[in-house]
């Protein structure tokens, strides 16, 4: 009797891990998939880095892109790097996404929004400090931020910053609030704009450094 | 100056850490599953909405308790409680359920304590029945100091007089209960007869690792009475270590009474607190701003409207929706989706907006929205293009877009629609493993079945569907049950083990048609095989304007009992059931619910429900039902009372998914205030794409 019921779970087992069948739309998240979510949400296999997705970047590869703008980005916490491919312009506001549906929006070079990262930051208002950095410096700069709480309330969450000139083509941007600080760096091309930045995207995910490649 | 920079930022992070432990104060369940030491209560507050599972053993008492942080100094726990011995004839064992409630007067202050007044088991048996003012100061981040007064199980060891005899003589002595059933509020007996103090400290050591000492005023009357004799009670003095394996898992182990160990898991979760704040979801199509050259592309076209659909379509379902049927004027479109992922609704109505601005021809200048369930559309989300342009990046777009949308009544917006090709007729069917359990018998608390079911829907056309389940049950117990509690009312559900004994059952087959019979109103009959003990006709309608936070239904059944095997046969018991409900759904998740009505077994009554609602699917809630069968008739319980969890997936796995897990605890199963179980019910249906509950969760929209 004992190994009758035995064998019957371990028959359930099996059907419990192969999940659902069916033509029904599949609202089942199997156990697989649960794995894969858990391995992009804790710290993963290291990917490549930034120099490696650079160097692949032949011109043959780029011109699988057609004439999408690129970056290579790299976010700090969990540390995963990837290509950012032109996807969209709005306004002043582009667009980027990763091969794997994370999109990264910049305004003028500054991060105004980040989505499928999770713990996204889901607006920026850049504009005092944007007008700073043109000037080269700055103080009592106010930058704000929004993000979804846990229950899918808006948070607002302000700092103050200082902008100065670091050398010649850096400026660094440092921020204040009573929780938090961070400080942002952007590379300024010939141009007069932002070719290269280090920016602060919330608690939970660290910093976007991220790079032009092509524009 | 780089160096200073550091030491500056250093210290601001340790500011902030600190900050953070000293919100973190070290909080304990105890062995009754509420926040205390080990047996004693404490006057602490759990975080808002955290719910916490705690499992303990002492001395022949084993129980399982969960607990609520209803609000911020609201707090209620269900116990389900195991004494051995107690049965002094048999030597059996006994079985209880209890109810607590424990309320917050006064929080903590720089110099006096929080202050609590708790009600520990008040609509039970009695066994645990108690009462506490408690006041519990913090000193320091590390250690907290509890003392408190007891009445009731709380007042036995060392008690006086009870200080209240100043309001009346009537506190001198505590009535013995009078209710063997249980389920009443016995509350002549509240705050009387003797009190004793108890007290008691816990001291975080690490951050893990808390340690409590008590002095118990529970002298464990009926457990140490002659011929149970479970301990020995040697000393007041308990001891506990609480040490948290990983993040809101807790053992605890105790010595207790100078004579015995007791051990204790909890397991805490928040509501609140999602794996992921706003879910890993992969990012939205971005929004395909107007150019002024291109506006050449003419609509009138067929061929270019069938491509658009098409377009449309396609990406809808790449983001978890379908396209149902759409609309094009020359300057508008009117789109029906359905949202196969999103209990966010406000983020499946803004993904559905940026994939239009792809799709629409230029000159189309406005968007309206229509979710559909069932194939009724629920609501009508009217939104300017140019507004989307304009917010997409705004700072303040989520509440912009609010204020500049239009969200009214949808129920002629199907007129002219033009349905996707693939839509009606459409068969779908789905094989997949199920679990069923049967709890709180005392003879087997939990038992458990499972198997595979097979469902199986025929969308034969919109709002006209036809739906099955069949289950082949492959292992379990729920056979097992023998039990036959006599009932003077007919027996509606108390055969419910009979029921479970079927290997193979048909658990649905009906035909059902939804509709809108005009504005604000929405309809359902849905006839067949309704549940698993009822076959018959169902009618349903529900007034519910868009905007409005109540709304009002009607239900009337004419039901047959169903055979025990779950075939097609019917047994000869018929009754007509039915219910006016009020619903009313507050701005903070609130949602209340008042049903008159004639139940299953014909008695007249009311059910009132309570629920807190979370906008990320979460649902914290109780009912309790009062019939005109007398408590003695109904039997143990005196009411029909349970409480409900839904518990979405997504709050886990950081990934959007409408699947939900419902979690019903009904304590005790009898024939009085039972109500049918009628698959999709309408209120259900359409109460997250109504207002207050998209505006509520709007923040989504540019998620």
């Amino acid at each position: 009797m004992k190994t009758v019921l035995n064998s019957k779970i371990a028959l359930l087992c099996c059907l419990l891990l192969v999940a659902s069948c069916g033509n029904a739309p599949q609202q089942t998240t199997t156990i697989s998939q649960i794995g894969q979510i858990i391995d992009q949400l804790g710290p993963s296999e290291p990917g490549p880095t930034t120099t490696q997705i650079r160097a692949s970047l032949t011109p043959e590869v780029m011109a699988q892109f057609g004439n999408a703008a690129l970056k290579v980005a790299a976010i700090e916490k969990p540390p995963l790097s990837s290509v950012l491919i032109g996807v969209g312009q709005n306004g002043d506001v582009e667009t980027f996404t990763t091969p794997d549906g994370v999109s990264f929006s910049f305004r003028n070079g500054m991060l105004v929004a980040t989505r499928g990262l999770g713990a996204d930051l889901m607006t920026a208002d850049t504009g005092a400090s944007l007008r700073a950095i043109r000037a080269g410096q700055g103080a009592g700069v106010v930058r704000i931020h929004r993000y979804l709480d846990g229950e899918d309330q808006i948070i607002v969450r302000s700092f103050v910053c200082t902008i100065r000139r670091d050398q010649n083509t850096m400026l660094r941007e440092s921020c204040q609030s009573p929780s938090f600080a961070f400080e942002n760096t952007y590379q300024i091309g010939p141009q007069g704009g932002i070719v290269g930045s280090r920016q602060w995207v919330s608690p939970e995910r660290g910093y976007l450094s991220v790079e032009d490649i092509r524009n | 100056m780089k160096r200073s920079r550091h030491i500056l930022m250093s210290s601001v992070l340790s500011l902030i850490a600190s900050q953070v432990i000293a919100q973190e104060r070290p909080l304990s369940y105890s062995t009754y599953g509420t926040l205390g030491l080990i047996d004693m209560p404490t006057a602490q507050s759990a975080p808002d909405a955290e719910i916490a599972t705690t499992l303990s053993y002492f001395a022949g008492s084993t129980r399982g308790t969960l607990s609520f942080q209803i609000s911020p100094r609201l707090s209620g726990s269900f116990r389900y409680t195991k004494i051995d011995d107690w049965s002094r004839s048999t030597g059996e064992a006994t079985f209880d359920r209890s109810f607590d409630l424990r309320y917050v007067l006064a929080n903590e202050g720089r110099y006096h304590p929080a202050i609590a007044i708790g009600l520990q088991d008040f609509v039970g048996t009695g066994i645990y029945s108690a009462e506490y003012l408690v006041a519990t100061k913090n000193l320091g981040t590390d250690l907290a100091i509890t003392a408190g007064i007891g009445w009731g199980r709380l007042g036995s060891d060392r008690g006086f007089d009870n200080p209240f005899v100043v309001f009346g003589d009537q506190f001198e002595t505590r009535p013995t209960s009078r209710n063997k059933r249980g389920g009443q509020i016995e509350s002549a007996r509240w705050f009387r007869g003797d009190a004793a103090l108890f007290g008691g400290v816990s001291w975080a050591a690490t951050d893990r690792l808390t340690l409590k000492a008590e002095v118990s005023s529970d002298d464990y009357v009926q457990e140490r009475a002659d011929g149970r004799e479970l301990f020995d009670r040697d000393t007041p003095l308990n001891f506990g270590v609480d040490f948290e394996i990983s993040d809101g898992a807790h053992l605890q182990g105790y010595y207790m009474h100078g004579s015995e160990f007791g051990v204790a898991a909890t397991f805490r979760t928040n509501p609140r607190f999602p794996a992921v704040n706003g879910g890993a979801g992969s990012a939205p199509v971005p929004i395909r701003p107007r150019t002024a050259a291109a506006s050449a592309d003419l609509v009138t076209s067929d061929r270019i409207r069938s491509a658009t659909q098409q377009q449309t379509a396609a990406l809808l379902a790449a983001d978890g929706m379908e396209l149902e049927a759409m609309r094009v004027t020359a300057r508008t479109a009117t789109v029906h989706i359905r949202n196969m992922r999103y209990i966010g609704r406000a983020e499946a109505i803004g993904r559905t907006a940026r994939i239009l601005t792809q799709t629409l021809p230029m000159q189309i200048s406005q968007f309206t929205i229509v979710p559909m369930e069932n194939g009724i559309p629920l609501s009508a989300i009217t939104l300017r293009r140019a507004d989307l342009e304009e917010l997409e990046f705004a700072p303040d777009g989520a509440w912009q877009s609010y204020v500049r949308a239009d969200i009214s009544d949808a129920s002629s917006t199907l007129t002219e629609t033009v349905y996707a090709d693939d839509i009606y007729p459409r068969f779908r069917w789905s094989l997949s493993p199920f679990a069923e359990g049967s709890y709180f018998d005392p003879d087997g608390p939990v038992r458990l079945d499972f198997g595979l079911a097979l469902q199986a829907q025929y969308d034969i056309a919109p709002g006209l569907i036809l739906e099955g389940r069949v289950q082949q049950k492959l292992v379990g117990n729920r056979d097992e049950s023998t039990r036959n509690d006599p009932s003077t009312l007919p027996r509606v559900r108390s055969d419910a083990n009979i029921y479970a004994r079927a290997d193979t059952a048909l658990r649905r087959l009906t035909l059902a048609k939804y509709g809108r019979p005009g504005p604000d109103l929405y309809g359902r009959v849905t006839f067949g095989y309704l549940e698993t003990m009822f076959f018959g006709a169902s009618a349903e309608l529900l007034w519910k304007p868009v905007n409005s936070s109540l709304a009002f239904g009607v239900e009337v059944n004419e039901v047959r009992q169903r055979e025990f095997d779950q075939g097609f046969e019917l047994q000869d018991y018929q009754v007509t059931t039915g219910h006016g409900t009020l619903y009313y759904q507050f701005d903070n998740g609130l949602l209340a619910q008042v049903s008159a009505g004639r139940y299953l077994a014909g008695d007249w009554g009311s059910t009132l429900a309570l629920d807190r609602t979370f906008g990320n699917g979460w649902r914290v809630g109780a009912y309790a039902t009062f019939t005109d069968v007398p408590f003695d008739d109904f039997g143990e319980g005196s009411f029909d009372k349970g409480l409900r969890i839904r518990v979405p997936l997504q709050h886990y796995v950081g990934r959007p998914s409408t699947r939900v897990s419902s979690i019903n605890i009904q304590p005790i199963l009898r024939d009085g205030g039972a109500r049918l179980n009628v698959n999709d019910r309408l209120y259900e249906s359409l109460r997250t794409y109504h207002n207050p509950e998209l505006r509520r969760g709007w923040g989504r929209f540019w998620r």
